[in-house]
């Protein structure tokens, strides 16, 4: 069973992935609570009167079309005005209102849902479909969604949707989605998610979910996925499940149950109603607790949030338009906003700067301009940088060198920041940099100072680096003999572990998957030609082909989780969930100084955008420039996140130079390696 | 705290392209637009951060060119240096004249050409050099194709492009050669064709001028020992000795010295070795760069080197239009606010008047550049003409097409002529495709 509950893990990651490749709403702090109360199942009065108004009024998509305009056509005051009336409202509703107000709004609520909902529910979308003349193709999402759920672009999700979430469903709700309804951390089982993908369109993400099936029926016109726009709006909660259930379908649960299309249907709807009971039970706890961590109560402020509840409506639709209209250069993908932002130029600097040493500008430029990739390179050459920093450093006459010299330092670090987000191991080493600064005895003299500095460095280099990689690659020899080896683009650490391999003897082959933005896996297969292996070179979108003929997956991690989830260039995760299905196991090689101390289950957190445009940029010709001008579309958001993190549960084991050693092990490293740094931070 | 480049500007070339107007004015100080050349690449360097700039010049200009940072409002240092003329001295010659002034603590060295106009950031160029890993970074520029007719005698214009290939995809330099020498044939040696990348050779594209360079290369070009000791020219030799050393083994060849000298950043292999990027530099896992990693910046805006009579004419006459371009972010003015222009004067929009300049009523400029402290009289016409400092034009001129950098006599018509002795021009009469300048015989 755990295995089981690893492999939906996986699966909520692959589905968060695929939800933000299509981009979604940003969580913008304004949002956050909508999001509480949508998990929290009070779909709240927005949701009610949306679902209210599409099903009695007739023609919807001119209605909701004049909606827009005229959230288009408000003028700026009145945004301003409306949002000033939400954040009121937010604040309100965080500070929990009176408990008489409490009453009073979930009366509203339940009120002005529970029509909406019943209807829903009752009516089901087959019969809202007549009474909304969908314009473009109401063919599509209209019929096909509810009755025949093996066809089409929305169809197919229908598949996935039985068996997930049914099992998921009442089972881990409760737990998971009032603590973490936002990023789904905590082993959020599948249906978390799908309340929170369903929470999402409700909260008026208006053309957010445009995206999810624009992207999915690619080929269709953009009449299409406008057309899927406005049912999803018009059914409120009852389509939106069923855009979380989409989302679901390419987690690739191909079991399909064999019920009848009417079973499906009761049963996802016994669990929806389930699903709502158990939020309100929450919702009302918070609601209680809320309440008794803030009293103060301000009647003006509800009445103000009602208000803006009302408006909200048109300030949300104003929001999505600013977002998708601000300048292309700047426009922030949806969820993502947190990660720091991609730009294809570095950061402003001048010749002869004083702060900023030679070296480090260098390296951080070649960082920029991917002259320097993978986490490894990356710590070597600006270690090499600070070297040289430290030699030209001179200590003013007043200070000490070591306080100084991190002063020093610091706009260095942050240069290479701006250039490039720092990778979790760089992170590491500045810190231990850092660390032996700081522990400099002021009295020594500088010179000495900067010797032992020096020395640090290069130890650090010697034990972290070159050591551990032979040491590494001796472990690895224990479990690799004569195998096939399936790995990911380039690493040097696995090309060193072949080699040790066949030194003693043994008879491996290697399958290089490659990625093709960039392909760096191409080195690869040069190295290890030059060592004599047989090597096959495949892209990795032939995983599934190439996983029943390899006995072993080995990659490289660019960084280690506390919780034993291991960071790794973006793709390694499918590597490591088609080993899964196929029962392969998954080795993971990583020097001890790239663990963290963070917990990370997801690739949202912390991770790092790339170069979008070096997506859409397709090497052959002829399809050169297809997607040129994506900036320009309105609602395509193209991602390239650089890392994905692959959770523990699917990681075999993991060869260190300390051991080999499952992944629960971390901790215990992490521990012993850092104790004297851990301790100060 | 360590330097990571110096920039040196050769100002110290006689000219010989346009030995008409350098007899009087050394070739860095001839009036383009209302500035002296010299201060375009000081401008450049300047915008690009460099606030200390050395310039060699020939003897007897130290003074002028020192004065000239203030005079036009430019915020660099400059620290001059005087090559003797009494040799000819050739660009390596310059070079070797300011070697010592080169701080030991530098990274990079700058060589740029005083007479390069360019609209290039040199940040850029300067960001590429380090990122790649080069240690020789040439600035090219496609040969600009020049509309207008110089005046003077008809003669074949002749631009002088250059032929280099290059490497396609890393832009790695392999071949160098000045176009002029090579009127039929080029011999590439063989070795080229042993690059794995295919070359791209072109006769279209010119070597701008700009060069960066690793300190330990410039050493080695100024090296006593180095066989570039005794080369003159820096593009003519001592560039294509570098590019081929790329070729050379230089295990089994030490008596260049260049193995010596190369220097190599601490960790190089190991970052080799770990490195997955697939961007073509001395990092790059695959490469087989060797030592010294020349490399070229294409730029394809405008670059244009005033080195001859055609380009200087041809920058002067577009200089309305390009100075914001070439020149951006400075106060300087092209229709300085000193000028005196009569209200009744006509001077058209595209015209540049230079400060101290007194216009008279009743005189008609149409495109033309007026320099410093000239007075143009009542009754003059002057069209698609450059006229330099301190020029005094006589009433009742008519002036076309000219170059002017001498005071001209009442009622001449000039056109098509360019003027450098106010002793030959005579009153009331007409010139026209002539070259007058003063005669060394009379002496």
């Amino acid at each position: 069973m755990p295995q089981k509950e690893n492999k939906l893990d996986n699966l909520c990651n692959l589905l968060e992935n695929i939800i933000l490749q299509h981009g979604r709403e940003a969580p913008t702090p304004g949002q956050k609570p909508a999001k509480v109360d949508g998990a929290t199942a009070l779909p709240p009065p927005r949701a009610g009167t949306q679902n209210a108004v599409p099903s009695t009024s007739g023609g919807l998509p001119a209605s909701l079309h004049s909606a827009l305009e005229a959230g288009k056509d408000l003028s700026k005051e009145e945004l301003e005005r409306e949002r000033k009336a939400r954040k009121e409202a937010k604040k309100a509703r965080k500070k929990g209102p009176g408990k008489e107000n409490v009453e009073e709004r979930k009366e509203t609520q339940n009120s002005g849902q529970g029509s909406a909902p019943a209807t829903t529910v009752k009516g089901s979308p087959v019969k809202g479909a007549p009474t909304t003349p969908v314009k473009g193709a109401p063919t599509t999402p209209v019929k096909g969604a509810p009755t025949t759920p093996v066809k089409g672009a929305p169809t197919t999700p229908v598949k996935g949707a039985p068996t997930t979430p049914v099992k998921g469903a009442p089972t881990t709700p409760v737990k998971g989605a009032p603590t973490t309804p936002v990023k789904g951390a905590a082993a959020p089982a599948i249906p978390v998610k799908g309340a929170a993908a369903a929470a999402t369109p409700v909260k008026g993400a208006v053309a957010k979910p445009v995206k999810v099936a624009a992207a999915k029926s690619a080929t269709a016109g953009a009449a299409v996925p406008s057309s899927i726009l406005v049912v999803d709006l018009r059914y409120g909660k009852e389509s939106s499940e069923q855009a979380g259930v989409e989302v679901a379908k390419p987690a690739g649960q191909d079991s399909t149950a064999g019920k009848s299309k009417a079973d499906l249907r009761r049963e996802r709807r016994e669990k929806q109603e389930a699903q709502r009971q158990a939020k309100l039970a929450l919702k009302e706890q918070q609601e209680e607790q809320k309440k008794q961590k803030d009293k103060q109560v301000v009647m003006e402020k509800a009445k103000a949030s009602s208000k803006a509840k009302a408006t909200g409506e048109g300030t949300r639709k104003a929001r999505v338009r600013r977002a998708s209209s601000r300048g292309s250069s700047e426009r922030k993908v949806p969820l993502l906003g947190h990660l720091p932002q991609y730009s294809p130029n570095p950061p402003p600097h001048q010749v002869n700067s004083d702060s900023i040493h030679p070296a480090v500008l260098t390296v951080g430029l070649k960082m920029k301009y991917g002259v320097v990739e993978g986490a490894t390179a990356r710590v070597i050459s600006m270690l090499a940088a600070l070297k040289l920093f430290i030699s030209d450093y001179r200590t003013p006459e007043s200070c000490d060198l070591s306080r100084d010299m991190a002063d020093k330092l610091k706009p260095n670090v942050d240069f290479l920041h701006a250039c490039r987000p720092h990778a979790i191991a760089m992170d590491n080493a500045i810190r231990s940099v850092k660390h032996k600064i700081n522990s400099i005895d002021p009295l020594t003299p500088e010179a000495q100072a900067k010797d032992e500095l020096r020395g640090a460095i290069d130890e650090f280099v010697g034990e972290n680096i070159i050591l551990a990689s032979s040491t590494i690659a001796t472990h690895a020899t224990t479990l690799i003999h004569d195998d096939v080896l399936l790995t990911f683009g380039y690493s040097a650490l696995v090309c060193d572990v072949v080699e040790a391999v066949v030194k003693e003897g043994g008879k491996v082959s290697v399958v290089v998957a490659d990625y093709p933005h960039p392909p760096s896996g191409a080195a690869m297969v040069q190295r290890l030609d030059r060592l004599g292996v047989p090597t096959y070179y495949r892209l990795v979108t032939d995983l599934s082909h190439i996983m029943s003929k390899v006995t072993k997956v080995v990659v490289e991690a660019e960084a280690v989780m506390m919780n034993g989830a291991v960071q790794a260039m973006c793709g390694t995760a499918c590597l490591a969930l088609a080993a899964a299905t196929h029962h392969k196991p998954f080795i993971v090689l990583c020097q001890t100084y790239k663990f963290c101390n963070i917990d990370l289950t997801d690739s949202l957190v912390m991770n790092e955008l790339g170069d979008a445009n070096s997506m859409v940029s397709c090497p052959s010709q002829e399809h050169q420039g297809v997607l040129a001008d994506w900036r320009d579309t309105q609602n395509l958001n193209v991602v390239r996140l650089v890392y994905d993190v692959t959770p523990a549960g699917l990681v075999t084991v993991l060869v260190t130079e300390q051991n080999v050693l499952p992944t629960s092990a971390v901790p215990v490293i992490i521990h012993r390696k850092y104790a004297d740094i851990l301790g100060q931070d | 705290m360590r330097q990571e480049a110096q920039a040196i500007v050769l100002a110290a070339g006689p000219g010989m392209r346009m030995t008409s107007l350098t007899s009087h004015t050394p070739k860095c100080l001839l009036p383009l637009g209302t500035l002296p050349m010299l201060c375009y690449p000081l401008h450049l360097l300047q915008q690009a951060g460099f606030s200390e700039v050395s310039v060699v010049v020939s003897e007897g200009q130290e003074q002028r060119v020192g004065k000239m940072v203030e005079q036009y409002g430019l915020k660099v240092d400059l620290d001059v240096a005087v090559v003797s003329t009494a040799h000819d001295p050739g660009t390596a010659d310059s070079l070797r004249q300011i070697a010592s002034k080169i701080k030991r603590s530098v990274e990079e060295v700058v060589v740029i050409s005083s007479d390069l106009v360019t609209d290039v950031a040199l940040q850029d160029v300067l960001d590429q050099h380090r990122s790649r890993g080069a240690d020789l970074t040439m600035l090219t520029s496609p040969t600009p194709s020049l509309q207008t007719t110089p005046p003077g005698p008809k003669s074949k214009t002749h631009l002088n492009s250059d032929i280099i290939c290059t490497e396609a995809g890393s832009g790695r330099l392999v071949y160098a050669v000045a176009g002029g020498d090579y009127d039929e044939c080029v011999t590439l040696q063989s070795s080229l064709l042993n690059c794995a990348a295919p070359l791209l050779l072109s006769a279209s594209t010119q070597d701008a001028h700009l060069y960066v360079m690793k300190r330990w290369l410039f050493d080695y070009v100024l090296n006593k020992e180095s066989p570039c000791a005794d080369m003159g020219s820096l593009k003519a030799e001592i560039l294509p000795h570098i590019v081929s050393c790329q070729f050379t083994d230089h295990s089994s060849n030490d008596k260049l010295g260049l193995s010596g000298a190369v220097e190599r950043e601490e960790w190089d292999d190991l970052v080799k070795k770990y490195n997955s990027s697939v961007v073509p530099s001395r990092h790059h896992s695959l490469a087989h760069l060797q030592p010294p990693v020349c490399l070229t910046f294409h730029h394809p805006g405008l670059c244009v080197r005033a080195n001859t009579l055609h380009t200087y004419w041809h920058l002067n006459r577009k200089i309305n239009e390009l100075f914001n371009q070439v020149y951006p972010n400075s106060e300087w003015q092209l229709r300085h606010p000193t000028a005196v222009i009569i209200e009744r004067a006509q001077v058209s929009e595209d015209s540049v008047v230079g400060g101290g300049t007194m216009v008279c009523e009743k005189t008609n400029i149409a495109s033309s550049v007026v320099g410093k402290h000239c007075r143009i009289n009542p009754l003059v016409r002057l069209s698609s003409s450059v006229l330099g400092d301190h020029v005094t034009l006589a009433s009742g001129c008519v002036i076309e097409n000219s170059l002017i950098l001498a005071s001209v006599e009442r009622k001449c018509v000039i056109k098509n002529c360019i003027v450098t002795d106010s002793n030959k021009i005579e009153e009331g009469k007409t010139y026209s495709g002539e070259v007058l300048e003063a005669t060394q015989d009379f002496a």
